[in-house]
């Protein structure tokens, strides 16, 4: 009898329609890993799983029984726990602390000092040593993974469940971590594995199931399939776009990147030495899931972020380490990846918001004076040109659509017809008709003569739209191929880091 | 910019942030509604310990507008709550948590006060000297916060705060020492050319700080509307990040914007010695840099807004007085009033952000 089962899980978020009927269940025993691209609903499902969300519709079964699981709570006392990509710490409590919270009362005096032996037990039947007394906040990212699984397997689960676990993990942590989940699965305890990297899931797991666009493809056996079966069936053939591309008139290589190395937040190399040109009038696509230094990649182009090495020119100018400022000056424009955090000022009007960049320079600014009618009238164009439709009464930034809240911040970033335009997640969370609208302009920008980095998560708009196409994975260009020659069979398999054995994409 | 800088500019965005503009009737109802929760919770405190809310109320207003002495008390402790404000609004429009106030008056008064008392001019000398001094002082008041938050993103919160003690004990020392008056806890007068007189307006004794109060107002409703300047201080209020990205000098301006209110802090503190005590004195503040944090957030961080939550603290101030000596109501509960009204800002504001989230 299976240990879970997840029947008809249906859960919307608004118009987003997160899972779609999925069905699946876990065997106890097995390592069942969900395999998918960003926004296939791999998270949402296994978060309904934990109790953080309750599905619309659909059932689940825990031993052949029906049950409810309306909180975290209910579901760590039904045996289930969950590692997420975020660890739920506190960095300035002990490890025995950490493992304290939720199981104590306030009728009760406690010391962490109980815990300790608890802590220990846990940690030596999965065979990865861990320190009660440390501070959370001293240990390394993998550590502290490891306090996460400690801590759920110390609650009593029998189902555990990892999200992207190896995100964080050096190399030879991962492979401890695989150690230690083997040795818990002989055990009897049930592990479900979220992850996008096919050869980890091809390594560790009984069986896989693929999810797409919120809905279940299918449940293979791991010996019942091959990694180019996986990739395809993650990446899948969707509709051709209504938008259609012209054939490229391409110049010459404007915008160069050489051996650009980047550090995220945790001080690790995110991007590891990439070197690419883009040509003017083309558009360069970079597909691939996201997490695998796209981010830090677009902040070191645009001056938010300082590369570790590495030269970025524009034109022969050499422009890397620069703030943002001056990469605007030199020609670089930027379509950020979050709009409400990078690209929008709420509270200003949206004539505001169209001269951010330009508000000191003339016409909009003279001699330290802001011009009103010229702002305005520089923002009536904008608004017809783009249709951006207004909120009502309010004429804050804040309140408008989030179509029309791009189409500001596009207009913003065109209007000044950059040289070079660094574009992340163009269309996330748009509707079709503003997607639709946004994806006609980059292409405009194409045929005006514009060098475009195009960074997307969805592969069909990456399709789409790029002349030639790269793959990101973990830091590197896995390949940079002519669009021509990348099925998605071949982009699959980059995305998911696996390198094409044989020849013909 | 380096990842470090950018960490400077992850911690700095501050819950309350200004709307944009003069959005006049809807921004009223917070700031009134705040004004008339306070007044009724303090209505309930008020019964619970057997005084009769009617009278302290009708007796504050009394107070505070109804004799031609009072509306000239009251508008003579304007100056000092609303030139310390207009400071901390800029600041807190700007993503800054500015609570220097108080330390930033002390060093203004002390400066001004060393100025007119050690320096024998004519006024048209003097004066300026003395305004020069009470700037300059509060501006080196302000330089440390600014600077530690522009080099290493310190919390100015905790750094204005606790600097706040420092030009008042400074204050204390001069008063107690050198330039002590001999008998009372203030200094000797400061010479009599650097002394501001009184205007005489329509029957009515007013502070001439008021000049003062009306350019500072004007200058920097024109300052954060018209300039460019003013522009990057609103965008980044707005949207630290957004500033970033688009190319605007956020710790440059931040960094400027704090001594401008430093400076006005102590022309606040300047304006006090040279217009109406004449000397250093002790207690010269009556909370005025506290009361100057509540009146910019209820004046919802506009010059105009700033100016007239300053008038409405002066009469709750003199009219607090008033009550005490009449109604025999202790004038603490006007910083009781105070403390609920900033409560229910705050409170306004973060439930007003959450229920307004969008794509």
């Amino acid at each position: 009898m299976p240990h879970v089962e997840l029947l008809g899980i249906t859960k919307r978020f608004g118009s987003l329609l997160a899972n779609n009927n999925v069905t699946l269940d876990v065997r106890p025993g097995e390592v069942h890993s969900i395999l998918g691209e960003n926004g296939a609903g791999k998270t949402t499902l296994m978060n309904i799983l934990y109790g953080l969300y309750r599905p619309n519709s659909g059932r689940i079964l825990l031993d052949g029984r029906p049950v409810s699981i309306a909180s975290p709570h209910d579901a760590i006392s039904l045996g289930i726990g969950m590692v997420h990509q975020h660890f739920m710490l506190v960095p300035t409590l002990t490890v025995a602390e950490n493992f304290a919270i939720g199981q104590t009362s306030i009728f009760r005096r406690w010391s962490a000092r109980e815990f300790e032996p608890k802590v220990l037990r846990a940690a030596e039947d999965i065979g990865l040593p861990i320190d009660p007394k440390a501070f959370v906040s001293d240990l390394s990212v993998g550590q502290q993974q490891r306090v996460e699984i400690v801590r759920a397997l110390g609650r009593g689960a029998r189902l555990l469940i990892l999200d992207e676990p190896t995100a964080v993990l050096t190399p030879q942590e991962a492979r401890e971590l695989m150690g230690a989940l083997r040795r818990l699965t002989s055990r009897g305890t049930s592990i479900v594995f979220i992850s996008h990297k096919l050869k980890e899931v091809m390594e560790i797991s009984d069986r896989i199931s693929v999810l797409r666009l919120g809905a279940h493809v299918r449940t293979v056996g791991v010996k019942d399939t091959n990694e180019r079966e996986l990739a395809l069936m993650m990446v899948g053939r969707q509709e051709l776009e209504t938008v259609r591309r012209e054939a490229a008139s391409v110049g010459p290589p404007v915008f160069m990147v050489r051996d650009l190395r980047v550090r995220d937040e945790r001080g690790q190399e995110a991007v590891r030495g990439l070197s690419f040109d883009v040509h003017e009038g083309e558009i360069l696509g970079v597909a691939g899931v996201a997490g695998n230094g796209q981010t830090e990649l677009t902040e070191a182009l645009v001056g938010l972020r300082s590369p570790v090495a590495g030269s970025v020119t524009v034109d022969g100018r050499e422009l890397a380490g620069f703030r943002a400022g001056r990469m605007i000056r030199a020609g670089i424009g930027h379509v950020p990846e979050d709009r409400q955090v990078w690209g929008l000022f709420p509270d200003l009007s949206v004539a505001e918001n169209l001269i951010a960049d330009r508000h000191a320079e003339a016409p909009f600014g003279r001699n330290g004076f802001l011009q009103p009618r010229a702002i305005q009238s520089h923002a009536d164009q904008m608004i017809q040109d783009f249709d951006i439709r207004p909120a009502g009464r309010s004429f804050r930034v804040g309140a408008l659509s989030g179509g029309n809240k791009q189409k500001v911040v596009v207009a913003r970033i065109f209007a000044r017809r950059p040289r070079v335009l660094v574009i992340n997640q163009p269309t996330r969370g748009l509707d079709v008709g503003a997607t639709e609208y946004i994806r006609r302009r980059i292409l405009g920008e194409r045929s005006r003569g514009s060098a475009i980095l195009l960074i997307s998560a969805d592969l069909d708009e990456v399709l789409a739209l790029s002349d030639r196409v790269a793959i990101m994975y973990e830091g590197h260009f896995m390949a940079i191929l002519p669009v021509e020659q990348a099925s998605t069979e071949r982009v699959g398999l980059l995305m998911a880091g696996v390198v094409p054995a044989a020849a013909p994409g | 910019m380096s990842g470090e800088q950018r960490e400077t500019i992850l911690v700095s965005q501050p819950v309350v942030v200004a709307p944009g503009g003069g959005r006049r009737l809807r921004g009223l109802l917070v700031p009134a509604a705040a004004v008339l929760g306070a007044l009724a919770v303090n209505a309930v405190l008020l019964l619970a310990l057997g005084v009769s809310p009617f009278t302290a109320y009708t007796s504050m207003v009394a107070g505070a507008i109804g004799s031609g002495q009072s509306v000239s008390d009251t508008l003579s402790k304007t100056v000092p709550i609303a030139l310390i404000a207009l400071g901390v609004g800029l600041t807190f429009r700007c993503g800054l948590w500015n609570a220097g106030g108080e330390g930033q008056f002390y060093a203004g008064a002390t400066g001004a006060a060393l100025a007119g008392i050690l320096i024998d001019a004519p006024p048209v000398i003097l004066i300026p000297l003395e305004v020069l001094a009470g700037v300059a002082a509060g501006c080196l008041t302000a330089l440390v916060p600014a600077a530690l938050k522009a080099r290493y993103n310190t919390n100015e919160i905790l750094v204005t705060l606790m600097l706040n003690f420092v030009p008042h004990l400074f204050a204390l020392y001069i008063i107690q020492g050198p330039l002590s008056h001999g008998y009372a806890a203030k200094t000797v007068d400061i010479h009599a050319a650097g002394q501001l007189p009184w205007l005489v307006l329509g029957g009515l004794r007013l502070h001439a700080g008021l000049l003062f109060v009306a350019a500072a107002t004007l200058g920097l409703s024109v300052l954060i509307e018209r300039t460019t300047f003013g522009y990057r201080i609103r965008a980044i209020g707005s949207n630290v990040f957004a500033a970033e990205g688009a190319g605007i000098r956020v710790v440059r301006t931040q960094f400027v914007v704090f001594l401008i209110a430093g400076g006005l802090g102590g022309l606040s503190g300047m304006i006090q010695v040279a217009a109406l005590h004449h000397n250093l004195l002790e207690g010269m503040s009556a909370g005025f840099g506290f009361t100057a944090i509540v009146a910019a957030l209820l004046g919802r961080l506009q010059p105009f807004g700033v100016l007239a939550a300053s008038l409405g603290f002066a009469a709750l101030v003199v009219g607090g007085d008033s009550m005490q000596r009449t109604a025999r109501i202790e004038n603490s509960m006007v910083f009781v009033i105070e403390g609920l009204i900033l409560l229910f800002l705050l409170g306004g504001r973060i439930i007003g952000r959450e229920s307004a989230r969008t794509s």
